[in-house]
């Protein structure tokens, strides 16, 4: 009541979003986290499941293969958008008309994923990549890319590397340029080469860059959907399914709800124990 | 030597830069195609013919993409509008008015970023359904809004941080009440980062496919991307230049933003790498 009186006023500008936050966001959790318990399959008849659906998760031949699957984008993601990015920014830095190579590798970026998806699947299809494949005589390579397991899971991370490698570019390029001066002038007196340069300079300067751009990378490489949605659905039989597509197709496909609501928990567990690592230094420097 | 250098790194990025085109010359290419043009030939083929606008115009009409373009740029504008003035004013009660236990209520708010998206759908659709919320225009907007408050709180408190006390004792003084700072005082400064979240904001929305798939259904309601996914599901087989036409007409709102901002993307994320 006291609380009331002294900071009412605050207390009226601060509510409204935290009210709406608690209704849509913080209730969704709860339950959720409930729902995970139990074998609700949307038939109405709810009963609890302990940890059913859990060890389910790591027994189970489909959920394996959405694991593994989803193991495959995260080490693909961290290294390939990310590696290019500090490519892309590595040449780009210092060369004239970096503004139009800029734009041009950050260009798929303005665009959704859905319609990302929508782009790879008609550059997949019979007539795109397998025209040119079998005109130059790789005939064997010219497969179904995106019904073939596992090539569809790698068809789809090449879509996924030409729509993010720009924005870790960009990340990279505001760390290159934030870089104090010195040292690459001593370098450059002492005669490093480039490449010794980057090694041993630039790399370790960029490091505190890096890792936001690598956990960036970890946490959406996690929760991937959309392209996979559109591009393939998680088939054929389910082969390139990731968590987040098994999470939906059990909840809105199989109304499974209690085995969708347990590998969400899953996926939060795993992002939060990565966002954990940055995290804890703001909420330690504010509280 | 340095010339071999700075020669090689032109080639190689200029590879790249081909690379990274090819798909969307591709996309113009083939969705300017008369759909017979495109059966008859292959997709690397030149375009005998130039049908984009009716091509575009089917995508509107056969595949309803006009109605979800109109959902989703209201959904853009007013969600991102409604959720910054929300997201300010939470900020302003804490920073500013120095709400005791500010940063708790500011992590309350905050956790809804946190949280992976797949946590939210099944009791919102279960919540939407009972409520009688599920696919109508105002369940859809209301969503928006409350999923764009964490982040725009976030930058918005940092900004406000910045902003000297002084000023708003000086505002005290002269028997402003605290609306008035807000107004007065306050939303003026703001302007800088209420246009970069206005960006951001407005193309999260946008580009949203899950939600839009998950809380609708009609074609009055469905934003455009989760249209668009349907569409693709329609048209891929019978109709691939109107398909991709579809996709250029969708993707034009937010290149132009992306390409006329972009200094304030940039600073966005300058902002957000900082913080």
């Amino acid at each position: 009541m006291q609380y009331w009186r002294k900071h009412g006023v605050a207390l009226c500008y601060t509510l409204p979003a935290a009210l709406i936050i608690a209704a849509f966001f913080i209730t969704s959790i709860l339950y959720t986290l409930y729902v995970s318990f139990t074998n609700d399959d949307g038939l109405g008849t709810t009963e609890w499941a302990g940890f059913e659906n859990y060890v389910r998760i790591f027994q189970d031949m489909t959920y394996i293969a959405s694991l593994k699957n989803t193991f495959i984008w995260v080490v693909a993601t961290l290294a390939f958008p990310v590696g290019l990015g500090l490519m892309f920014s590595v040449l780009l830095q210092n060369m004239k008309g970096q503004r139009f190579f800029k734009n041009v590798f950050y260009l798929p970026y303005a665009m959704s994923l859905t319609v990302v998806g929508v782009i790879w699947v008609f550059l997949f299809s019979q007539t795109g990549i397998n025209f040119i494949l079998s005109r130059i005589g790789l005939n064997e390579l010219a497969i179904d890319w995106l019904s073939t397991p596992p090539y569809n899971t790698y068809a789809m991370i090449v879509a996924s590397i030409w729509q993010g490698a720009g924005t870790n570019m960009l990340l990279f390029l505001i760390g290159l340029g934030a870089l104090p001066k010195e040292p690459f002038e001593a370098a450059s007196i002492d005669g490093a080469g480039r490449l010794r340069t980057f090694w041993s300079i630039t790399l370790p300067l960029l490091n505190p860059i890096t890792i936001v751009v690598m956990g960036m990378a970890l946490v959406n490489s996690f929760k991937i959907f959309d392209l996979i949605w559109v591009m393939t659905m998680g088939g054929p039989y389910r082969s390139s399914e990731t968590l987040a597509v098994t999470m939906y197709r059990e909840s809105f496909v199989l109304f499974h709800f209690g085995q969708g609501a347990a590998i969400s928990i899953l996926l939060t567990v795993a992002s939060i124990a990565v966002s954990w690592f940055y995290l804890r230094k703001t909420i330690a420097r504010e509280a | 030597m340095r010339k071999i250098a700075t020669m090689s790194a032109y080639l190689a990025v200029t590879i790249l830069a081909v690379l990274w085109l090819l798909p969307i010359a591709l996309v113009l290419m083939n969705a300017s195609k008369s759909y017979r043009d495109y059966t008859q030939g292959n997709m690397w083929a030149w375009p005998e013919s130039f049908q984009l606008f009716a091509n575009m115009k089917e995508a509107l009409h056969m595949g309803e993409l006009g109605r979800g373009m109109l959902n989703s740029f209201l959904y853009s504008s007013l969600g991102a509008g409604i959720s910054i003035l929300l997201a300010a004013l939470a900020a302003f009660g804490i920073v500013i008015l120095r709400l005791k236990g500010g940063f708790y209520w500011f992590l309350l708010i905050y956790s809804g970023t946190i949280f992976p998206f797949q946590m939210y759908l099944v009791p919102l659709f279960k919540g939407y359904q009972k409520l009688g919320m599920y696919d109508t225009f105002w369940g859809m907007l209301f969503f928006y809004v409350a999923i764009a408050i964490p982040f725009c709180l976030f930058l918005l408190r940092n900004f406000m941080t910045t902003i000297p006390y002084e000023m708003i004792e000086a505002a005290q003084m002269d028997g402003f009440r605290s609306f008035g700072i807000f107004s007065n005082i306050v939303a003026p400064l703001l302007v800088p980062p209420v246009s970069v979240l206005m960006l951001f904001q407005f193309t999260w929305i946008w580009n949203d496919l899950i939600f839009g798939m998950t809380l609708s259904r009609s074609e009055t309601v469905r934003p455009v991307m989760a249209g668009l996914s349907t569409m693709q599901g329609m048209f891929f087989r019978s109709g691939v230049t109107t398909l991709l036409a579809g996709i250029v007409l969708t993707s034009i709102p937010t290149l132009i933003l992306f390409f006329s901002l972009q200094r304030n993307f940039i600073k966005g994320m300058q902002l957000s790498v900082k913080s």
